[in-house]
């Protein structure tokens, strides 16, 4: 079904991510997945590019681009080629908008060319090793010394957790205080008291760095608090849209690229003299999985058209992120079974595919919360 | 242990010959578009087989047998859409065994037993089971006790010369025994979705009542009751479940499409394969639940609960799935599909939801773990 919600720039910008993925990017992804960490130099090269820090003002350095379409279509095209080792969604859609809407004219200077030309990669860390789906059981506290925060405590399973320079955290502001106990400081690499653990051994996305953070009476100066003080709660339910839609649009990618390549393996494949894509059953499951992706796929661009017009509400980002992540499960659990023993080999991309699918049910709020924002929406 | 699957295979083979013979599709259809609200004759037939008395002991007249045997028999009812009410009588009885009240017990299991009288439980219906009737007032009489209201929805009521009610009695919950036949009585037929197990109103004014089970003993003798129908529609369930999948299965392998037999198209065949795989599983499951039912444990509740939810909606599915395999054919009123499709659907909603069971079942498992980990 033809996509409406890209025009002509979009298409232009697809060819040259597509092109910077497959000669800066895919050559050395087995490397990367291998060594748990993609090169830093990927930052610098796809800044250069255009691929990230396309929507920081020109000013910063940035390509001055504001149209959530841009980020999606590099989402889409890290998600068909597998290349999940550059957290570059995590730079452009996740990152950038906290330091767009909250940073003030100082931070901005301070932060958003390094930002902007790749030499600098950031992260935040929300999840401790007590604290998931619930982030007011948050416990890493932050205590106001003079003209500095006092950071304690301990952060986990964080995105480019072993590159990042910069870390926004979300910390305990207020020992009381229920949502508004919160505030966002911007923890730096060479800040005393601030270590990294081990990049942690996961079952897919092997390419990237997934780390723990420590924060032993970090000193953070009042001067790295992002956005306002009690409001950290607030930040972070503001850029939840982006957030979500940036999974599902690559859940919807992801899913359609290896389904593409499975009707392909079933075609040549041949078992009872006949190739297997002919089995009825083989036949009716590629059916239903090509006539549900098709069906996210319109809901999804019609997301992007409303959070590019600043419509898209929580609520139907939540319905986007479950649906469209649930279905992908699906689509890698069925196109496995179709490739048969060879499913199960780490050299088909359909092993690879359904790893690292697993995670999309879990990170950026699990089915189940996605479900209690749709459920409570309905008042119920 | 080989006497008794002897003897269940004796049984089995017995009432199948007897249905086969005297409950056919004919049968059924004439009896289920007809005035006829259940089968007299059949149902005398049964009885003398023993059937209405397979869980009463011999002292009371009758077999001893246990569940075990009478859910083997349920289901072979449930093949033949046997329009009887075995599964009201026997839930009743269960209710006068478990009472203890030997007065009771003496007065009605003997005619229960001989298929002289058949019962039924008027109780409130709720999607997690069964309950009070709400609108049912008992006050005490003069010997006894008198019922006035109404139960809106009873199964077997119009068969029923017994009725086992459940009404609040001086705000307590009480199981009463009401003689079906005597004056202020009323039962008005209800339009109902399966009409081999037809529904009715009951309605009561200052009829004479027994109290079988008062506060305390309610919620022991109402779960006996209510433990043995789910574990009869279940069965009947499996039965119902069998014979679709058989007449599909069949179908598959006669008739023909794009020149061969639809069977061997996957989409035919798997369906096929799915409905054996839900079914067997739902026989096993059921007669795990009945041998729960003859030797108890504190495994009863669950088992009884996770075996009528399964049965129950793999019946729903199968003849279901009986009417798909069918095609045009399947959906015509002359084809016995829908029948079967409409037994296995009101059977699902009867006594309790099976999400509801399973929700009970699971609240009991978490409530036992608590339980073992507050010990350790």
């Amino acid at each position: 079904m033809e996509r409406e919600v890209f025009d002509a720039d979009h298409r232009q910008f697809r060819e040259a991510v597509r092109e910077f993925i497959a000669r800066e990017i895919t050559p050395h992804h087995e490397r990367w997945e291998k060594a748990g960490i993609c090169d830093r130099s990927v930052y610098t090269e796809a800044a250069k590019q255009g691929v990230i820090g396309f929507n920081v003002p020109e000013e910063f350095g940035g390509g001055g681009v504001h149209d959530f379409r841009f980020n999606a279509v590099v989402a889409e095209e890290l998600a068909a080629a597998r290349a999940h080792g550059p957290g570059f969604n995590l730079h452009n859609n996740i990152v950038a908008p906290y330091l767009l809407n909250l940073a003030n004219d100082e931070q901005k200077a301070r932060w958003l060319p390094g930002f902007a030309s790749g030499e600098e990669v950031w992260a935040i860390a929300m999840t401790e090793p007590g604290t998931g789906s619930d982030l007011k059981g948050i416990a890493t506290t932050a205590v106001r010394d003079g003209d500095e925060w006092v950071v304690n405590g301990a952060k986990t399973f964080i995105s480019n957790g072993i590159h990042s320079d910069r870390v926004i955290v979300v910390a305990r502001t207020d020992p009381g205080g229920g949502s508004r106990a919160f505030s966002l400081l911007v923890v730096e690499r060479d800040m005393p008291g601030f270590t990294r653990g081990r990049n942690l051994d996961k079952l897919g996305l092997h390419a990237q760095d997934t780390a723990e953070l420590f924060f032993e009476n970090v000193r953070v100066p009042v001067a790295n608090l992002l956005g306002k003080e009690g409001h950290g709660f607030y930040h972070l339910m503001a850029n939840l849209p982006e957030e979500r839609m940036s999974i599902a649009v690559s859940a919807v990618a992801a899913s359609r690229s290896i389904l593409d390549e499975t009707v392909e393996y079933t075609k040549t494949r041949t078992a009872f003299g006949q190739p297997i894509g002919s089995f009825q059953n083989s036949r009716f499951t590629l059916a239903e999985l090509d006539t549900e992706v098709d069906i996210a796929q319109v809901y999804i661009d019609r997301c992007l058209v409303a959070l590019v017009a600043g419509k898209l509400s929580h609520v139907e980002a939540a319905k986007a992120k479950w649906w469209t992540t649930e279905l992908q499960q699906k689509v890698v659990d069925r196109c496995l079974q179709l490739h048969g023993g060879y499913g199960f080999m780490m050299e088909y991309p359909v092993a690879k595919a359904y790893a690292d699918a697993r995670i999309q049910t879990i990170f950026g709020g699990t089915t189940e919360i996605m479900k209690e924002i749709v459920g409570r929406a309905l008042g119920v | 242990m080989t006497t008794t699957v002897g003897i269940e295979k004796d049984l089995r083979e017995a009432l199948g010959r007897l249905l086969a013979e005297r409950c056919d599709h004919e049968h059924v259809a004439a009896l289920a578009d007809g005035p006829q609200e259940w089968d007299r004759d059949l149902w005398a037939e049964l009885a003398a087989m023993g059937l209405p008395g397979l869980v009463v002991p011999p002292e009371h007249g009758g077999e001893g047998m246990g569940f075990a045997l009478a859910a083997a028999a349920q289901e072979e009812l449930g093949r033949r859409l046997a329009p009887v009410p075995a599964m009201s009588t026997t839930a009743v009885q269960a209710a006068l065994l478990a009472s203890g009240d030997s007065a009771e017990a003496a007065r009605w299991l003997p005619r229960l037993t001989s298929g002289e009288v058949t019962a039924a439980v008027a109780a409130g219906r709720t999607v997690d089971g069964w309950a009070m009737a709400d609108d049912v007032r008992a006050t005490r009489a003069p010997g006894g006790w008198r019922l006035s209201g109404r139960v809106p929805v009873v199964a077997d009521a119009a068969a029923a010369g017994l009725l086992l009610v459940a009404a609040g009695a001086d705000g307590d919950p009480a199981l009463f025994l009401v003689d079906a036949t005597v004056k202020g009585v009323r039962i008005d037929r209800l339009d109902a979705l399966d009409p081999t197990r037809p529904l009715a109103g009951v309605r009561m004014d200052g009829v004479p009542a027994g109290r079988l089970a008062g506060h305390e003993e309610f919620t022991e003798v109402f779960q006996a009751a209510e433990r043995a129908a789910l574990v009869l529609l279940a069965a009947d369930a499996v039965g119902v479940a069998a014979q679709a999948m058989d007449m599909a299965v069949e179908y598959a392998g006669t008739r023909r499409q794009f020149g061969r037999a639809i069977g061997s198209f996957q989409a035919i065949s798997h369906r096929c394969a799915d409905m054996l795989v839900a079914v067997e599983s739902s026989r096993a499951l059921v007669a795990a639940a009945a041998a729960s039912l003859d030797d108890p444990s504190e495994d009863t509740a669950v088992a009884v609960d996770l075996a009528a939810a399964h049965a129950l909606e793999t019946a729903v599915r199968v003849t279901g799935g009986c009417v798909q395999v069918h095609g045009g054919m399947g959906f015509t009123w002359e084809h016995p599909a829908h029948r079967y499709l409409r037994r296995a659907k009101a059977a699902e909603s009867l006594v309790a939801l099976p999400d509801r069971l399973r929700d009970r079942a699971a609240a009991a498992l978490v409530a036992r773990l608590d339980h073992d980990n507050e010990d350790n």
